[in-house]
């Protein structure tokens, strides 16, 4: 027989009460994570440059979803919402701890197990030391458009940006981010 | 140098993402890339980003069930705390009216207490300064005691 604890009944009452309390069901949130937990991820590792960051913020950013009224038109706008508020959070924590730029360590951490070898860990650094001189919306305009694949209006609905400004703004953290590679962009050679 | 986007960017970005370039790109694409700024700059860019993608998709993030049993007991604790907040108000208003009616009574009582006292102290033979901190302390303990046994009970 089970021996039940209070810790147990008590987890068991909460479960409860979230299917109660949530907007989706345990069985639909499983599926809508799988779909989603992953780009959600890496979007906000690489936003924070702290994967263990990227853990707790991916935590609050699916209770803060699971905890919405907000009314779904489609799947891609629940998705859109979602890195909506990933993006609203990671910026929310940059405000916490003041602008300051992702040192080598914390650049390490990200990748600690994932066995690399020294020239991808120089060039993985590389990225991340110019990426952590951009702004973080022209580090989320980026990661949207060039690792994720995003449309711009995906984009424009992600960052709540207007979609007209949007060319200007990527073609601007295009040259930023080339810059701080210290790579010349070619437009400019004559 | 335009801003606007090239019109095979779309096809460039969607071939580095996958994987897929230059090998599998069209041989007039990768000219075209190679000349155009715009599309050069994207290769470059999303080259790049997808490496990284890569080597952080080899790592694992928080399972399904942690994640939903964790926000459960967060919202059960969202809600006691909720709940909780009309009662520290209740509590606070009540706590004021208490004192203000004690205060209130007191102050109407008091020519009336202070005649009895002093008729007490004066057939006894001592004077009110004498026995004024008795009284303070009397006070204090009526006013206190029904909060210290409020706040010693366990609430549960």
């Amino acid at each position: 027989m089970t021996e039940w604890t209070l810790s147990d009944v008590e987890r068991l009452s909460a479960l409860t009460d979230a299917d109660r309390t949530f907007q989706m069901t345990e069985d639909a949130f499983r599926v809508f994570y799988e779909l989603t937990a992953r780009p959600v991820w890496l979007y906000l590792a690489r936003m924070t440059g702290d994967r263990r960051l990227a853990d707790d913020l991916l935590q609050d950013a699916y209770y803060r979803f699971l905890r919405t009224t907000t009314h779904f038109e489609s799947d891609d706008h629940r998705r859109n919402y979602l890195f909506r508020i990933a993006t609203n959070l990671v910026y929310d924590q940059r405000r916490k701890r003041s602008a300051r730029v992702v040192t080598v360590d914390e650049a390490e951490s990200v990748l600690e197990a994932s066995g690399e070898t020294a020239d991808q860990v120089a060039r993985r650094l590389d990225v991340t030391r110019a990426m952590a001189r951009l702004k973080p919306r022209e580090r989320s305009l980026l990661w949207l458009a060039y690792a994720q694949g995003a449309s711009h209006e995906e984009i424009a609905e992600i960052l709540g940006l207007k979609r007209a400004s949007l060319k200007m703004m990527l073609f601007r953290a295009r040259r930023r981010l080339m810059a701080a590679l210290g790579t010349e962009p070619r437009g400019r050679q004559r | 140098m335009s801003a606007m986007p090239c019109a095979r960017e779309h096809d460039v970005m969607t071939l580095v993402l996958s994987g897929r370039w230059p090998e599998s790109a069209d041989a007039s694409l990768v000219t075209h890339a190679e000349t155009c700024a715009t599309c050069a700059e994207v290769v470059a860019i999303a080259s790049m980003l997808r490496v990284e993608k890569d080597q952080l998709n080899q790592l694992s993030i928080p399972a399904a069930g942690q994640v939903w049993w964790r926000s459960a007991l967060r919202a059960r604790a969202d809600a006691a705390r909720a709940a909780e907040r009309p009662m520290i108000w209740l509590q606070a208003v009540t706590g004021a009216g208490a004192v203000g009616a004690v205060l209130a009574g007191l102050t109407m009582l008091w020519p009336r207490l202070a005649g009895t006292v002093h008729l007490v102290l004066t057939s006894n033979g001592a004077s009110m300064q004498e026995v004024l901190p008795l009284l303070l302390i009397a006070g204090i303990g009526i006013v206190a005691a029904p909060i210290a046994f409020y706040l010693a009970v366990p609430k549960d």
